[in-house]
């Protein structure tokens, strides 16, 4: 079996660079682990559970152009910027990360397909680490995932007793990345993965059915007393993809974006008459459970929610989505 | 000590004085003590006091099912935000009632606790303790040290990295607005999309809202989701209050109207008058 040694993970990151690729990794910036686009593999610090942010942002960042506008004489010129994305790797997110992937994958490709989405889809090749540690905010196994789940990924690498890692193929795309990179690799006798036990915590699914036939219940209104509205369990949830279409202008010229928005916020669905169906901090919170426990699943056939944990951990007053699960009546294990 | 918490909180709501007692309860890790509201006196025990309890909780004061009448575990800064919400005339001292307590290294665990005296906003005249104030006074010193254009690259760096998720608009007591400036589209006065340009607005505007107001109780920097340097921005704001107008928020009477809600004749004009 392919292994890669603890020891040589940054050959293997600069092998890719000097390849041409470009690299998405985790780095370390004022205490905290983030996804970053890095430019040497010394950089590179690996987290032992997730990052802070999601690797959503380099295939759906936070504000992206989607046409350019110049204003002439008698005319307007409109120039949309091509979409081709070169080459990239993203290297050691986690099974939560690209599971997320999956389930994008599904909105983004609709009604309309997205093309910037899907033409950095299909330039990435995602290179997951297995999770060795959960945290208290971990909950994958709640939403039919696993520490070592494969969804979205195109190699895992599975983390041995020894410190080094298995090294597994799950898509063509993944096999021509081993393939390629088979210098940094090396063979080794089969060794036992070292894989995180994270307990179940909730039962997703059956919460869908009690979600469903509780529209008016007034766990909501309990559920997110504490809440602030702020936008912090939207933009750090990998699965999380609304988004604002605004023009900004220089003079007579600007820019269409495309810019992450969220339900949280009472704009998101206030009308240009005044009204807002979601007028409260209850009936916000309760779009962000449904869509993600019961519309999203009727629509799409997965949960929209990967059990990341980021909701709850990024919190400024610790809440997120599985301390609603659980509070769901009849539903916690 | 957190005996005495729950046994007043018990007796604020048995008398009816309050009909919420808004404090903490554990979290789900050690270091952040979360928000709890407790309307019922059985529910007294889930309370808890200890360093990672950091203050904030007067954000909820201007909610409804808050502000008829309401007890709040609060700090020092707390109790002067809860004092500025009186003078801006978004609640009534008469409905707030205050379990005080100080805190001498907020954030670590071996931090000593005290409780403060006093139940009424009216009790707590004198609260000026403030332990953050000092190490922040270095820090605006070596900012306002630097050349002009090494601060605005300092200033541009922390804006770059706003996400533009508003959690230091919604932790801020003081933020209260119906609707923010950042939300008017008709027209709309800051570009909301997290770029340069909109950040440097909404991060500019959302301090120069709160000068004169904002009483360093740090909610926005702890939520800030990026770590900017919020709290850092706010005191260069203050102290400038401070030495234009002698004037710090939530210190003074609570009747008294605001810094930028009153004048003086003393109120220095330099910006109008030349000399
Ligand atoms: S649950 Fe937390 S992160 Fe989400 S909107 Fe409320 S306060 Fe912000
Ligand atoms: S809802 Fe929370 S736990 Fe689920 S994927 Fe989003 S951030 Fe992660
Ligand atoms: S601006 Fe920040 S420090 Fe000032 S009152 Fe608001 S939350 Fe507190
Ligand atoms: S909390 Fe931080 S990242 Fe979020 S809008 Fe405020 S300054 Fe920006």
């Amino acid at each position: 079996m392919k292994v890669l040694e603890k020891s040589r993970m940054r050959d293997l990151l600069a092998a890719i660079m000097a390849a041409g690729s470009r690299l998405v990794a985790p780095v370390e910036r004022e205490g905290s682990h983030r996804f970053a686009w890095v430019d040497s593999a010394a950089e590179v610090r690996l987290p032992d559970i997730t990052c802070d942010n999601t690797i959503k942002e380099f295939f759906f960042p936070r504000a992206e152009r989607l046409l350019t506008y110049k204003r002439a004489a008698n005319r307007v010129d409109i120039t949309a910027p091509a979409v081709s994305e070169a080459p990239f790797v993203v290297f050691g997110c986690r099974p939560c990360d690209a599971a997320a992937l999956d389930i994008v994958d599904r909105v983004f490709n609709w009604d309309s397909p997205d093309k910037t989405w899907n033409a950095r889809r299909e330039a990435a090749t995602v290179v997951t680490i297995a999770c060795s540690r959960a945290d208290e905010y971990c909950f994958c196994t709640s939403v039919g995932l696993a520490p070592d789940s494969r969804t979205g990924s195109d190699v895992i690498l599975l983390p041995l007793e020894s410190g080094d890692f298995a090294v597994e193929t799950v898509t063509d795309k993944g096999r021509a990345f081993v393939e390629k990179y088979a210098a940094s690799l090396s063979d080794q006798k089969d060794t036992a993965a070292k894989i995180a036990s994270v307990p179940q915590k909730a039962d997703a699914t059956a919460a869908a059915k009690w979600l469903k036939a509780n529209f008016d219940s007034g766990l909501y209104a309990d559920a997110s007393e504490r809440c602030l509205g702020c936008g912090i369990c939207t933009y750090y949830c990998p699965t999380c993809h609304c988004f604002d279409i605004q023009d900004e202008a220089d003079g007579l010229s600007g820019a269409r974006l495309k810019a992450w928005d969220s339900c949280s916020f009472a704009l998101f669905t206030k009308h240009t008459s005044g009204h807002n169906p979601r007028a409260d901090r209850p009936s916000r919170w309760r779009q962000r459970i449904m869509h993600k426990f019961s519309y999203y699943p009727d629509l799409f056939g997965v949960i929209s929610c990967t059990g990341c944990g980021r909701c709850g951990r990024m919190c400024p007053v610790d809440l997120g989505v599985l301390e609603t699960l659980t509070a769901i009546p009849g539903e916690d294990t | 000590m957190i005996d005495t918490v729950r046994s007043r909180a018990a007796e604020l709501l048995k008398s009816g004085e309050v009909s919420v007692v808004v404090g903490y309860r554990e979290g789900r890790r050690r270091e952040l003590a979360v928000p709890h509201f407790v309307r019922d006196v059985a529910d007294v025990d889930a309370l808890v006091l200890d360093p990672f309890c950091s203050g904030g909780l007067a954000v909820f004061a201007t909610r409804e099912a808050v502000s008829q009448g309401a007890a709040f575990v609060a700090t020092p800064q707390d109790i002067r935000s809860l004092r500025v919400l009186v003078q801006e005339g978004q609640i009534t001292s008469e409905n707030v009632r205050i379990i005080g307590f100080a805190c001498q290294a907020p954030g670590n665990p071996a931090g000593e606790i005290r409780l403060l005296e006093g139940s009424r906003l009216e009790d707590f005249d004198n609260v000026i303790e403030c332990a953050a104030d000092n190490n922040i006074a270095a820090e605006v010193a070596r900012i306002m040290a630097m050349p002009p254009e090494e601060r605005w690259r300092f200033w541009r760096a922390e804006f770059d990295k706003c996400v533009r998720c508003y959690a230091c608009r919604a932790a801020c007591p003081m933020c209260y607005c119906a609707e923010c400036i950042a939300d008017r589209n008709l027209p709309q006065w800051i570009e909301t999309t997290a770029r340069p340009r909109g950040n440097f607005a909404w991060n500019l505007i959302r301090a120069w809202h709160l000068a004169g107001r904002c009483t360093l109780c740090g909610a926005c920097e702890r939520a800030c989701s990026e770590g900017i340097k919020l709290t850092l921005l706010n005191a260069m704001l203050a102290a400038e209050v401070r030495d234009a107008f002698d004037y710090v928020a939530g210190f003074g009477c609570a009747d008294e109207a605001g810094v930028f809600a009153s004048f003086k004749d003393s109120d220095k004009e330099e910006f109008l008058i030349d000399g």
